[in-house]
């Protein structure tokens, strides 16, 4: 009798030892590289997204991202350019471009509205934001956009709702041309 | 589910497997399962709720996996000590005590890695200290002298250099790594960075060397020279620095062979059946122990691991040897696993490397995850017969006081980076702030 108790704990350990490294390494992985072997969820528009009542003031946000005039903007590229050049080397892929998020579609943000890409945004529901998009479906600290050298890359930071690049949830994507980015209700577009 | 729900389901997942285990053992040798044996797992849950309680209070946003993988490693440890030296199963609880209160004491003091930066000179100075005061009023057991008493303990200050050398080199290389990757001056036709900014680093190693030479601790001086290597190359990105590094430890290892002690190591590794009765016969022992377990073992408490006057087979089963203990009861499916817990624990480490929010808790947090993964390779390559032998710790798992203590340490300083690097990322406000007003 004993023996077969000791037979069935030493199987039972050694199924708690695999489960618990199979537990481990699964979660690791979906934090290195995101749930990548799901299929990308349905789009939201399928339902329509939840109205708000006709009675609900409509509260317009403005994004926080300081406004600047073209002569102030001009200056920052060009401080920009001596900040990322290294003493001797002349070449900056930046100098020409204006890398930027445009408005959509949102329910929250005015269509056409340009969000400059300087340093890091945050994006979020929270007031402390870069960039505020009181949209329920957006959490608090959703997504933050990060300059990697020359290249703008958006990053989830473990929204509930996800950030969608292309129709596809990623935890972290490189921003091409046109490439769409959904976050909440908002579609942005990447333009340079 | 949040971070430390996560943690607290895995602790308790690692408590029955715990209990499972040390019932095991316990029923193989009285052939009865007692309360007493039940109990005894508890105490081992308790232990790990208290550093549990503590993370909740003091870092909500840390790493949920390193906790439940020590807890892991040191159950399986307690319970085979507990299998080989029922005595000595009593003083490692003591010190698996000792330990958490040195975790919470730990994180109550520092409360961020940052601040040790600060310190970095006078806790690298600590940790030489260390190692010059075991030369200076160590004992010898076993040819080699690592140990000091202080008060009926045997402490091995290594364990705690180690710490200490972590720091200090994160710290330092953190402030000197762009000099360090500029090569300004010529020496033998090599570039060279700077002396004033490699002179440490060189001081270091000629140390370590001495380590070698002088304490005969080949296991813990190969464990220095090669993290530091290592985080050399982590912080310049220059692979110079790994060959040289190599170079000169193959120039150190060719003159240690002229020390007897390491020369028979290597003639032992090379064929052990040549001294089959005499130096070989210990790692004969162990490949013999581990054959016998087969694929699965026979089981806890069930593997031929003792002789009938209890003596056990492989000498030093309990400290160095203990993973052949565990591959002869638990067979190939147990030794894979320990193994892939520790690959585990040092892919957690490096990830938390990977997010840390500023370049020292970066170089910190790896070059803890490369001491403790190299840690456990040069014990388990050694005990396999991969690479020579070395006398060294398995982490969480060996017999050992300082070992236990220093590497619940190591744990600590993780935890804090990596609950920094997630405060800073995406905390609440109140965490922010929390952060904010210690540094």
């Amino acid at each position: 009798m004993l023996d077969v108790i000791l037979l069935v704990l030493k199987i039972a350990f050694l199924v708690l030892l695999f489960a618990f490294v199979a537990f481990v390494v699964r979660r690791t992985v979906r934090d290195v590289s995101g749930p990548v072997e799901h299929p990308a969820p349905a789009p939201r528009k399928a339902s329509p997204p939840p109205v708000p009542a006709p009675s609900e003031p409509v509260v317009a946000v403005v994004p926080n991202v300081p406004e600047a005039t073209p002569a102030e903007r001009r200056k920052r590229r060009e401080q920009r350019h001596v900040d990322r050049t290294m003493p001797g080397e002349s070449l900056d892929l930046m100098a020409h471009i204006d890398p930027r998020l445009v408005v959509e579609a949102s329910p929250v943000l005015a269509a056409g509205t340009e969000v400059r890409l300087e340093g890091w945004i945050m994006i979020g529901r929270s007031p402390t934001s870069d960039l505020v998009l009181d949209d329920p479906f957006v959490s608090q600290t959703h997504a933050r956009v990060v300059p990697r050298g020359q290249l703008h890359f958006v990053e989830d930071l473990g929204s509930t709702n996800g950030t969608f690049v292309n129709g596809r949830e990623v935890v972290e994507a490189q921003l091409l041309l046109d490439t769409e980015v959904r976050i909440g209700e908002t579609i942005f577009r990447y333009e340079e | 589910m949040s971070r430390r729900n996560a943690e607290a389901w895995l602790l308790a997942l690692v408590g029955v497997a715990a209990t499972i285990a040390y019932v095991s053992v316990y029923a193989a040798r009285f052939h009865e399962i007692s309360r007493d044996s039940i109990v005894t797992g508890l105490i081992f849950a308790v232990l790990f709720l208290v550093i549990h309680l503590t993370e909740r209070r003091y870092l909500p946003q840390a790493d949920p996996y390193l906790v439940p993988l020590a807890a892991l490693l040191s159950s399986i440890g307690l319970t085979e000590i507990y299998r080989i030296a029922p005595a000595l199963a009593l003083k490692q609880g003591e010190w698996l005590a000792i330990g958490v209160a040195l975790f919470v004491a730990t994180v109550l003091v520092v409360r961020d890695d940052r601040r040790l930066e600060t310190y970095r000179y006078l806790i690298g100075a600590v940790g030489l200290v260390l190692l010059a005061l075991t030369f200076v009023v160590g004992t010898n057991v076993n040819g080699a002298r690592l140990w000091i008493r202080v008060a009926g303990f045997s402490i091995q200050p290594s364990e705690f250099a180690k710490l200490a050398v972590v720091v200090f080199l994160a710290g330092y290389l953190n402030q000197n790594k762009e000099m360090l990757s500029v090569p300004t001056s010529r020496l033998l036709g090599l570039h060279v960075p700077p002396l004033k900014y490699f002179g440490p680093l060189l001081v270091m190693w000629v140390l370590s060397l001495l380590m070698l030479v002088v304490m005969k601790d080949f296991g813990m001086s190969l464990l220095f020279l090669t993290t530091f290597i290592a985080m050399t190359y982590m912080a310049t990105a220059r692979i110079a620095y790994v060959v040289t590094g190599a170079a000169l430890f193959v120039v150190g290892a060719g003159g240690a062979q002229m020390v007897s002690h390491v020369h028979e190591r290597f003639a032992i590794w090379l064929d052990p059946w040549k001294t089959a009765s005499g130096s070989g016969y210990q790692l004969l022992q162990s490949l013999f122990a581990m054959a016998d377990g087969g694929v699965i073992g026979a089981g806890f408490g069930r593997g031929y691991l003792l002789y009938a006057n209890h003596a056990p087979t492989v000498p030093d089963l309990q400290t160095d040897f203990i993973f052949s203990a565990v591959a002869n009861e638990l067979g190939l499916a147990g030794a894979i696993g320990l193994i892939v817990l520790y690959l585990l624990f040092a892919w957690r480490g490096f990830h938390i490397a990977l997010h840390a929010s500023d370049g020292f808790s970066k170089l910190l947090a790896a070059g803890l995850s490369t001491v403790f993964g190299l840690q456990s390779f040069i014990i388990i390559g050694g005990v396999t017969r991969l690479i020579p032998l070395t006398g060294i710790t398995l982490p969480f798992v060996s017999y050992g006081g300082s070992s236990l203590t220093a590497n619940l340490v190591l744990v600590a300083l993780l935890l804090m980076v990596s609950h920094r690097s997630m405060v800073v990322e995406a905390g609440s406000v109140t965490e922010r702030l929390r952060l904010a007003e210690l540094v």
